[in-house]
């Protein structure tokens, strides 16, 4: 339980992140906090963060974004189940070979985001590569201020 | 398992009403995500506000000054126009158009979304936001809510592709209907004949046949007009008259149109009154009638 005290607030921070206001050129590459503070927990603590943890995150992220309600929700414990199937190999990689596995499945993540979209609405937003490159490029930074938060806390 | 509920979440928002409920409720958990992102813009707004040097300030004030003199002059004819306009609408038999009631409300968030323009404001429900209502800012028409949580709202611009409005030309009344093009300073207007009376520098202003916008606020100008044989109608582009990128004050429009029931309600009132009165006429007459053939015989 005392975890959750930790794992909340950094989702808290990764939720304001998320809709931070930035430059409009900036807004295609912005990273996808969210799904990054996810793959960071159950990389970390698997017993304590997993699918259903990215499904009660992904309900708010659809409220968070408009989008219909349940589309990240799914997306996210996707991301969840495939984080629990690849942790034990990614714990061993360092951050820089983590950012190529986290590239993969923040573009997995948005795919799945995407798909559900234009099958149910007829329309989506074909924009993977950038939110993925921008994800890449930031996890050694994040993997690491998020690791000292959570030896700071103990959590 | 995690799969199959959001699944059937996901088809229950698209066919289902009452989630509704369940978004507004979840919406207060975001409520704070939203309020914390935009402290760094309103601290730069207060900051701004506050460390201005006095003669800048007595600047803007010589300039607020006589802009509300202005205003002042203009509002002293509105009322005489007003109250004309009203006596020729009465000579029409038309309905007495009404002033609306408005809310001042600040924009606390932009959706990160490159690709939709859709705006977070600081007031929802417990304020008496509705869904669909319009969004002013001081220069023209910038939007419509569509979603309502318990203490902000989101609010559908007009220049996103997804958003359409009825509008008319001012000059002459020609009605069309402007779509957003997905880039903040245009708009386009679809199925526009090209015969169509419409000139460079019109002034659009909505014409409320959606009965969702109130009637004859001003949208924007005709910028360009393209003639082309081989399609169907013109193309016409306009210019957003509000400011969709920079206002950080709107207006939320409380208009009699948007509330059709209630006004639909009052009329069958008022016109079951009028029945009774002329019952009660006709009867008296009657008996009026009546008497004076008695007094006859």
């Amino acid at each position: 339980m005392r975890a959750y005290t930790v794992i909340l607030p950094t989702f808290f921070v990764a939720f304001v992140l998320a809709i931070f206001p930035m430059p409009r050129m900036l807004d295609y590459i912005r990273p996808e906090w969210i799904a990054m503070t996810l793959i960071f927990w159950v990389l970390v603590s698997p017993g304590k963060a997993g699918i259903f943890l990215g499904f009660a995150i992904g309900l708010l992220v659809d409220i968070l974004h408009g989008d219909l309600l349940g589309q990240n929700a799914l997306c996210l414990s996707v991301l969840a189940y495939l984080c629990l199937l690849l942790q034990s190999r990614m714990r061993l990689y360092n951050p820089l070979q983590q950012g190529f596995l986290v590239f993969v499945l923040v573009g997995l993540y948005l795919l799945i985001g995407y798909w559900t979209e234009s099958i149910l609405l007829g329309q989506g937003k074909m924009a993977l590569l950038w939110p993925s490159v921008g994800s890449a490029l930031i996890w050694p930074l994040w993997y690491n201020i998020m690791l000292a938060v959570r030896s700071y806390f103990r959590a | 398992m995690a799969v199959f509920l959001s699944l059937s979440l996901l088809l229950a928002d698209l066919y289902l009403s009452p989630t509704v409920h369940v978004r507004s409720f979840l919406g207060i958990f975001i409520t704070p995500v939203q309020w914390v992102a935009s402290v760094p813009s309103q601290l730069g707004g207060w900051a701004e506000d506050t460390a201005v040097s006095r003669v800048s300030l007595q600047e803007e004030n010589d300039r607020l000054r006589y802009e509300a003199l202005i205003l002042k002059q203009k509002v002293q004819q509105m009322v005489s126009l007003r109250a004309e306009n009203n006596r020729f609408r009465e000579l029409l038999n038309a309905s007495e158009q009404l002033e609306d009631k408005v809310l001042v409300a600040e924009l606390i968030g932009v959706d990160p979304d490159p690709y939709t323009h859709q705006i977070i404001l600081n007031k929802g429900s417990e304020q008496g936001v509705f869904k669909g209502q319009p969004i002013l800012d001081a220069y023209g028409l910038m939007g419509q809510v569509i979603e309502v949580m318990p203490y902000t709202s989101r609010v559908l611009l007009v220049a996103d592709s997804n958003h359409a409005i009825p509008v008319q030309v001012n000059r002459n009344g020609v009605r069309a209907i402007a779509v957003g093009s997905g880039s903040l300073d245009e708009l386009a207007l679809i199925y526009v004949p090209d015969t169509a009376d419409i000139r460079e520098g019109d002034q659009l202003v909505s014409s409320g046949l959606g009965s969702r916008y109130p009637k004859g606020y001003p949208l924007g100008q005709v910028t360009k007009i393209e003639h082309d044989p081989g399609q169907p109608f013109a193309i016409v582009s306009a210019r957003p008259a509000a400011h969709l990128d920079r206002s950080r004050y709107v207006l939320l429009v409380f208009s009699e149109a948007s509330e059709l029931p209630d006004v639909l309600e009052k009329l069958k009132a008022q016109a079951k009154a009028k029945n009774e009165a002329s019952i009660l006429e006709n009867e008296k007459r009657a008996k009026g009638s009546q008497k004076s053939l008695e007094e006859d015989q």
